[in-house]
């Protein structure tokens, strides 16, 4: 048990955290008597509002990597994480909500999947479906709820996993689309509000920005930081995923007009950039302490912020806190399983086993496929060590597989060509999963990196270099089909 | 008073009252959606 955690936690701090946890209960039970048809269940009879949509897009797409996850980052590197490495996805998520939320309009889809089916085919619908599976586990937030279970309440983490889980499938099941955007909007106040209070608390125990500069010295204050700017673009370029991100597309295709989908993003936008500056500059004064042996120096650089706040949070705020965690954790990991659970039912068993299903056949699928996808989750949460690999292999297939077909079928006039979707999904995918493949056979751990590097031609790849490959060859795949599936 | 304060004063202003003020159209909207606030 994590003891710098736990001794500070008072019963009045406990009983936040359980009332929260019942909210998200009692809310699931209210709302699992309104749900009749699947488009209800699904995509809440695509009738959400801006403000239904800034919490709903925030709060899931935010989870405990960003809030633990960038303030690590920021403790060791400074403001690079809030310049360089977050506002790329800025001008990405601008994109999607000024330019992607227009060409959706008037598309009858459940899924980012269905939506390339309808466009090139079966085949195409599949491969999306797989890799929007794959990256729509949240694996990493799972693992998180149980790391949160271990500090609490010394619970063991496949337990800790299992609750988590528990708890998030049981109300979106009961209530899907619904109960999931209601949640997100408690769970998005909780997690907001939370780090607003403790953002103040913590600044102010090591003397505001003054006493990191004093501690941690000017390049913490580096826009560009100091990593080579190859590293740098490549982190950067990461922020494409947005495009292709499934949740993004179901809450898209859930929204009531175009209208509402531009002003969640331009308000979202707002939120965003103020969550990640809370987390980057929480992150420099736990950098500060540790620094100055307030905190040990071999604190692991994602606990920074679990380790500060009771220690500088009054009695009741630490319970807020924390029940931030546990929101903005279970606010991803409840989103992410409908998604998941939909591209399993809808977009894979439905088109390839049975097409006659009825809505109440759908919804009941849809739940026990919820409970399907969180058993996975636990069991690759619990035994594979290194989840943020898992994570980047995870996302570095969806762009592959998505984002050549998916652009194309929106912004590129003509008719589709099946062929075209076919091969530049199938491609991308197949491209990744080889490259991954060939390094894992003949490339070489790269210690300081933590990955795995091969030198070839006079090259030396690293294993992040998949997208580089992959992406080209599902473009090339896009042109190859268009030209021999193309209809006289 | 520094750029970054003037970052931290804004990111409290947006995650605090900001974040509530949605929260109230929030409730606004699920109230007239779900049934509850229709005349």
């Amino acid at each position: 048990m994590d003891r710098h955690v736990t001794q500070f936690l008072r019963p009045v701090d406990l009983a936040v955290v359980a009332a929260y946890l019942a909210s998200m209960i009692v809310i699931g039970v209210l709302l699992a008597g309104r749900v009749k048809a699947y488009r209800d269940f699904f995509l809440a009879g695509r009738s959400l509002t801006t403000p239904i949509l800034v919490c709903t897009l925030v709060s899931s797409y935010y989870g405990l990597d960003s809030l633990l996850g960038d303030s690590g980052d920021a403790s060791r590197e400074g403001v690079v994480v809030w310049f360089t490495y977050g506002r790329p996805y800025t001008i990405a998520l601008l994109l999607t909500g000024l330019l992607l939320a227009r060409r959706l309009a008037g598309r009858d889809a459940l899924s980012l999947a269905d939506l390339l089916g309808q466009h090139y085919g079966r085949p195409t619908q599949l491969a999306a479906a797989i890799a929007s599976f794959l990256y729509a586990l949240p694996v990493l937030a799972i693992m998180g709820l149980a790391a949160i279970g271990e500090a609490m309440f010394g619970l063991p983490l496949w337990l800790g996993a299992c609750l988590g889980s528990a708890v998030s499938v049981a109300y979106v099941a009961m209530g899907g689309a619904w109960a999931d955007v209601l949640t997100d909007t408690a769970q998005f106040a909780i997690m907001c509000v939370s780090l607003a209070v403790a953002l103040p608390f913590i600044l102010g125990a090591v003397g505001g920005f003054a006493g990191v500069r004093a501690t941690l010295g000017e390049a913490a204050f580096a826009p560009l930081g100091s990593a080579p700017p190859l590293y740098t673009a490549a982190y950067a370029l990461t922020a494409v995923s947005v495009l292709v991100e499934p949740l993004f597309y179901q809450r898209m295709l859930a929204a009531r007009d175009t209208a509402a989908i531009r002003n969640a993003f331009l308000v979202g936008l707002l939120v965003w950039g103020a969550y990640d500056w809370a987390t980057t500059s929480v992150g420099m004064a736990g950098g500060a302490m540790m620094a100055t042996g307030v905190l040990p120096a071999d604190t692991p650089r994602d606990q920074v912020l679990l380790r500060l706040v009771p220690l500088y949070l009054p009695v009741g705020l630490s319970g807020l806190f924390l029940g931030g965690c546990l929101a903005a954790a279970m606010s991803t990991v409840d989103s992410y399983f409908l998604v998941a659970a939909g591209n399993l039912v809808y977009d894979i068993y439905r088109p390839l086993v049975r097409r006659n299903l009825d809505d109440r056949q759908l919804i009941r699928y849809t739940r026990v496929a919820m409970l399907a996808s969180a058993a996975v989750c636990v069991v690759l949460g619990v035994y594979f060590e290194r989840i943020k690999e898992a994570w980047a292999f995870m996302a570095t297939i969806l762009t592959s597989t998505l984002l050549v077909p998916t652009l194309a079928s929106l912004f590129l006039p003509g008719r589709p060509v099946p062929l075209a979707g076919a091969l530049a999904s199938w491609g991308g995918l197949l491209a990744v999963l080889l490259f991954y493949a060939v390094m894992h056979v003949w490339g070489a751990p790269d210690l300081d990196l933590e990955t795995r590097r091969m030198d070839a031609v006079g090259l030396t790849l690293l294993r992040e270099y998949a997208l580089f490959a992959a992406v080209p060859v599902s473009a090339l795949g896009y042109a190859v089909g268009g030209v021999l599936g193309r209809r006289p | 008073v520094t750029v970054w304060d003037v970052l931290t004063w804004l990111t409290v202003a947006v995650l605090g009252p900001g974040v509530l003020v949605i929260c109230v159209a929030v409730a606004r909207d699920v109230r007239r959606l779900l049934g509850g606030g229709q005349r």
